[in-house]
């Protein structure tokens, strides 16, 4: 199993957001988690890359290995990705020398020779295709004067070069237009394989026509309420939430 | 004492003043209350700087500068190497003051200290003290870069060195003039500069100030620009106890244009003071002013920039900013952006921002595998780089560079 999550438990400032998380994603697999506004999704998204400024519970385990005490940057070293929903820009630090302090870091990581200036450059010119990023974005700031859809693609452009095992998709489709969307959701496929899995938080089923997940969760209220394939989301788009709400009652 | 009957009719009026005090809008956050009680520093004989420590300072080779070094107010010969007589440039000593050899010249000394010059400059011209007079001949366009490197060893608090540089550039001079200046012990680098500017000359003048951290400076930098002239000033203030700098600079001549730069790195018990005049004195003429403070643990940066347009000044062109980062929550920066227009058709704009490193920034830069001292450094290091970019020497630019990291690296251990 790459990432277990049990029972995980947040709250800010007395506030609990979720209430006991159990999630299990194979090596290989895509799941998608679905819920409506304020449900938990991104605050379990922030929490699985150590965002700081949470009480925090329970097991975060990544190829077995218990990360809940580690910092957001050894998380990262060690395989986890978080594409932000809200990309952040950072004033005047050029995005190479940015990834290339990052893709040295990981490589540390893992025991390998950081990459020199040539070998670097190779790598960034590969990757930007992948998302059809111009190499004119890539010479600015990091999402300095970057629209909307240039920055969700310099987040996907950004995990290809750290090449992460644990790849979480924090609405990545929020704020994109049809094209962008189309391409942002290649990009991702493009870099599905057996070694990586992807975590993928959507309020729409429409990016899951795209990037098609082997398993839908549904979070409601801090907890996982339903879990399917991928007809649960179409299911979901067309009945709403309004509809889990109903059975649960009916359950309760 | 000769050519300066300006300079003797002030000297009754100063004995009735005071330094400013707190009072003094101008004066608010830095003062220098004792200074009355200040003894003066007597300029030392050439000849004693020979023990100059070798030091990793950004001092050129002579070929590419020409370099005067002034030891405790003295040119040390035997370390400088001046401008040729062909070159059309002349540095000699200020007429009437002992520096070294003089010429007589015709400038005025004090014409513009005199109507412009604060309290300090116009004490300092009434010492006669001590400096150098450059001059660089009409049409000259300087073919090597000129560096002053001013060595201040001045143990004892409450002693004071003044010293008063006058720049002349003849009409379409041009001329890269940088001054590397360096302050030992807890005394007092008074100095006054004053600049005149003809018809098209450019004069491109970087200070790097580095103080050590008990020593207090006073400077004036006073700059007279006809017309079409251009000044450039950039400022690298790495430290000092107490430092007060003033940047006055008239523009008397219409299409003049003026950049003033200046990067402040105030550390632990730090004061750095920064003030701008900026007095747009007659039509289309443009400044630019941008500058940037990173203050550390316990120390303190303080802007004070005022930008004047007078009611002649039409079309006049100015912008003006400030940022300042905080590295710690005990560092303090006041930054006054003031603008006093009498003219109605111009374009002035400014902006002041202070604050600490964005947390977000932070944890997004962590989230892609950067420690925290990394995201900061880096965060920090664009905030420095981008001004240092338009420092116009390349060995100066690379010199700071480095040793802006350095600095860093030091602040940040205090801070985290």
């Amino acid at each position: 199993m790459l990432l277990e999550i049990e029972n995980l438990r947040a709250s800010v400032e007395g506030k609990e957001i979720l209430k006991g998380i159990n999630l299990r994603i194979p090596a290989g697999e895509v799941h998608a988690i679905m819920g409506p506004n304020g449900s938990g999704k991104s605050t379990l998204s922030s929490v699985i890359a150590g965002k700081d400024g949470y009480e925090i519970s329970g097991s975060i385990r990544l190829d077995g290995e218990e990360i809940m005490d580690w910092a957001p940057e050894i998380r990262s070293r060690a395989g986890i990705f978080l594409a932000f929903q809200y990309p952040v820009e950072l004033p005047g630090v050029g995005l190479s020398s940015f990834l290339r302090a990052c893709v040295n870091e990981s490589r540390k990581h893992r025991g390998e020779p950081e990459l020199d200036a040539s070998a670097f450059l190779a790598l960034m010119r590969e990757k930007a295709t992948l998302v059809e990023l111009s190499q004119e974005l890539i010479r600015r700031p990091v999402n300095q004067g970057f629209s909307g859809g240039e920055k969700k693609r310099n987040e996907i452009f950004q995990m290809a070069m750290l090449d992460p095992k644990m790849a979480i998709l924090d609405e990545t489709d929020s704020g994109l237009d049809i094209d962008a969307l189309r391409i942002v959701a290649e990009g991702v496929n493009k870099l599905r394989h057996a070694e990586r899995s992807m975590l993928v938080i959507t309020h729409y089923q429409r990016l899951l026509e795209y990037i098609i997940p082997d398993r839908v969760h549904v979070l409601m209220d801090g907890a996982i309420v339903m879990n399917g394939d991928r007809n649960l989301a179409l299911t979901l788009e067309e009945k709403g939430y309004d509809w889990i709400r109903a059975e649960q009652e009916v359950s309760s | 004492m000769t050519n300066r009957p300006h300079a003797v009719q002030s000297v009754d009026k100063l004995r009735k003043q005071v330094p400013p005090n707190f009072r003094d809008e101008d004066w608010k956050y830095t003062q220098f209350p004792h200074f009355q009680q200040y003894k003066i520093q007597p300029p030392s004989v050439p000849g004693i700087g020979k023990g100059i420590p070798p030091s990793d300072l950004p001092i050129p080779s002579i070929d590419e500068a020409w370099v005067v070094v002034v030891r405790n107010g003295v040119i040390q010969p035997h370390l400088s190497h001046l401008p040729e007589p062909s070159s059309g440039i002349s540095v000699c000593s200020l007429p009437g003051t002992q520096m070294g050899p003089s010429e007589e010249s015709e400038l005025g000394r004090g014409a513009i200290a005199l109507k412009h010059g604060h309290y300090f400059s116009q004490w300092a011209l009434e010492q006669n003290a001590a400096g150098l007079l450059i001059e660089v001949k009409k049409n000259v366009v300087a073919q090597k870069h000129l560096l002053i490197h001013t060595i201040n060893d001045i143990p004892e608090s409450e002693s004071v060195l003044p010293c008063h540089h006058v720049i002349q550039l003849g009409p379409n001079a041009s001329l890269t003039f940088s001054e590397v200046m360096e302050g030992i012990g807890a005394g007092m680098s008074l100095s006054l500069h004053e600049i005149h500017m003809g018809f098209g000359s450019s004069l491109k003048h970087n200070q790097l100030q580095l103080w050590g951290n008990t020593h207090e400076c006073i400077q004036q930098v006073l700059v007279n620009q006809e017309k079409e002239s251009q000044y450039a000033h950039f400022a690298y203030c790495a430290g000092g106890g107490k430092v007060r700098n003033q940047l006055t600079v008239s523009q008397e001549g219409p299409f003049a244009h003026t950049e003033l730069t200046g990067l402040v790195l105030p550390g632990a018990g730090e004061h750095l003071d920064n003030q701008t005049l900026m007095r747009h004195c007659t039509p289309n003429c443009s400044s630019r002013q941008r500058y940037r403070a990173l203050v550390g643990h316990n120390g303190t940066s303080v802007f004070n920039g005022k930008v004047f347009v007078d009611p002649e000044a039409q079309k006049t062109d100015a912008y003006q900013h400030h940022a300042s980062l905080l590295m710690h929550e005990t560092a303090v920066s006041n930054a006054k952006p003031e603008l006093e227009i009498y003219a109605d058709d111009v374009k002035c704009s400014h902006g002041a921002t202070t604050g600490m490193l964005d947390a977000g920034e932070i944890h997004y830069m962590r989230s892609r595998g950067l420690s925290e001292i990394q995201a900061r450094m880096m965060l920090q290091d664009a905030f420095v780089r981008d001004l240092l970019d338009s420092l116009p020497v390349e060995t100066l630019r690379s010199w700071c560079l480095n040793h802006c990291v350095d600095r860093l690296h030091a602040l940040n251990q205090l801070t985290v």
